[in-house]
C-alpha cells in the first residue's frame, strides 16, 4: 500500500475526487464515486521476507555492466535502496563505506541501488562527492516491484551467503555498530546454512522507525 | 491551495538550498486562465540529523497562493483550472518517494 504524508485541498468536491488521498479529511465527498480497481496482490512483501531468497534483478552499474544477485553467491551482501534526494540515506552511506572497506576481504559486499529518476547524471556526481567505494546500480520500476514496492527509502536488506534475506530495515533503524555486528554474525555463520540475524545481538526481522 | 502534512514529516520548500533535494512546485495548465504568479509561504529552517546545515522545509499546514489572469476573451462564469503539485516528503529517518498530484481550483470569472 502506498504511503502518504501530504493532503491537499482546494475547496472543491471535484478537486477532492482528483486528489491522491485524504478526501475524507476535509469532510468533502467526491461528486462521483470512482470505480474501484482491484490491484493484483504483490508477489513479494518485505513483511515476512526474512528467510526468503532475495528477489532477482538485472541492473546496470556505473560502467554499464549488468549485475545480478547470482554474481554475489557465497558472499554476505548489504543491499541498500537509496536516492540522492533522500536525506536520511546520507546518515548510513558513510557507515556502508566503512563496512565495505573493513569486510570486503571476508566475502562481503555493499550494493547500493539508486532509485533516482534522473539517472546517472544525478547519481555519479553524488557518488563522487560522498566518496562511495561500493558498487552502485541504477534501480527501476521492476526492481521496486520485486522488492515489495519500496514505499520509503532507505530500505536496506542484509543477505546471507546462501542468498537468503537475513534482515530488512526500512528507514534508519539501526546504528552503525548494530549493522556491523549483524554483518559479522553473517560472515561467521556456517556456509552451508541460511541464517536470520540473531535478535539478541542486533535488530532482526523487519524494523522500521516510528515518525517523530 | 492548502496542504497538510502528517506529524513528523516535512516537505522541501520551493527553494531547499541543496541541489539534490526535490523542491515543492505548483504548476498550472495554460487554459482557460494564465497563472501569473505562484506565491509560496515562508519556509522554516530546520536542523535535521542528516544535514550539517539547516534545510528549508514546510511542516504542518501551509498554503500556496496563485494569482490568475483572465484573457480578454474569457467568458464570465465558473471555470476550472487544473494543475500539478510536485513534492517529496521525509521525516528524520525515512523518505517517501517524490509525488506529483493533480490539483484543481474552481474560479468565478467576472
Amino acid at each position: 500500500m502506498s504511503k502518504t504524508a501530504l493532503v491537499v485541498g482546494v475547496g472543491s468536491a471535484l478537486a477532492c475526487a482528483l486528489l491522491w488521498t485524504g478526501c475524507s479529511d476535509f469532510g468533502v465527498k467526491p461528486v462521483a464515486k470512482a470505480k474501484e480497481v482491484q490491484k493484483p496482490a504483490a508477489a513479494f512483501s518485505l513483511n515476512g521476507a526474512v528467510g526468503q531468497p532475495m528477489p532477482g534483478f538485472s541492473l546496470k552499474d556505473a560502467n554499464g555492466q549488468m549485475v545480478r544477485p547470482a554474481d554475489y553467491k557465497g558472499k554476505v551482501v548489504l543491499l541498500d535502496f537509496w536516492a540522492t534526494w533522500c536525506g536520511p540515506c546520507k546518515i548510513e552511506i558513510p557507515w556502508f563505506i566503512d563496512m565495505e572497506r573493513q569486510f570486503k576481504d571476508q566475502g562481503f559486499a555493499v550494493l547500493g541501488v539508486s532509485m533516482d529518476e534522473d539517472g546517472w547524471s544525478a547519481i555519479k556526481p553524488y557518488v563522487q562527492n560522498m566518496k562511495m567505494n561500493y558498487r552502485i546500480l541504477l534501480g527501476n520500476d521492476d526492481v521496486s516491484t520485486a522488492y515489495g514496492g519500496l514505499d520509503s527509502l532507505p530500505t536496506t536488506l542484509l543477505i546471507d551467503r546462501q542468498g537468503k534475506i537475513a534482515s530488512v530495515h526500512v528507514g534508519v533503524t539501526m546504528g552503525k555498530e548494530e549493522f556491523k555486528n549483524a554483518i559479522v554474525q553473517l560472515l561467521n555463520a556456517p556456509h552451508d546454512r541460511a541464517s536470520a540475524v540473531d535478535s539478541g545481538s542486533a535488530l532482526a526481522l523487519l524494523t522500521r522507525p516510528s515518525a517523530r | 491551495m492548502k496542504a497538510e502534512l502528517q506529524p513528523g514529516f516535512h516537505v522541501n520548500s520551493n527553494m531547499p538550498g541543496d541541489d539534490y533535494l526535490i523542491p515543492i512546485k505548483l504548476t498550472w495548465n495554460k487554459d482557460p486562465l494564465e497563472a501569473e504568479q505562484v506565491t509560496y509561504p515562508k519556509p522554516q529552517m530546520e536542523k535535521l540529523s542528516f544535514s550539517p546545515k539547516p534545510i528549508s522545509v514546510y511542516t504542518g499546514s501551509f498554503e500556496i497562493g496563485t494569482r490568475f489572469k483572465a484573457p480578454e476573451s474569457a467568458m464570465p462564469g465558473m471555470a476550472f483550472m487544473n494543475g500539478k503539485l510536485r513534492y517529496q516528503a521525509c521525516n528524520n529517518k525515512e523518505c517517501l518517494p517524490p509525488r506529483t498530484v493533480d490539483v484543481r481550483v474552481t474560479l468565478d470569472i467576472q
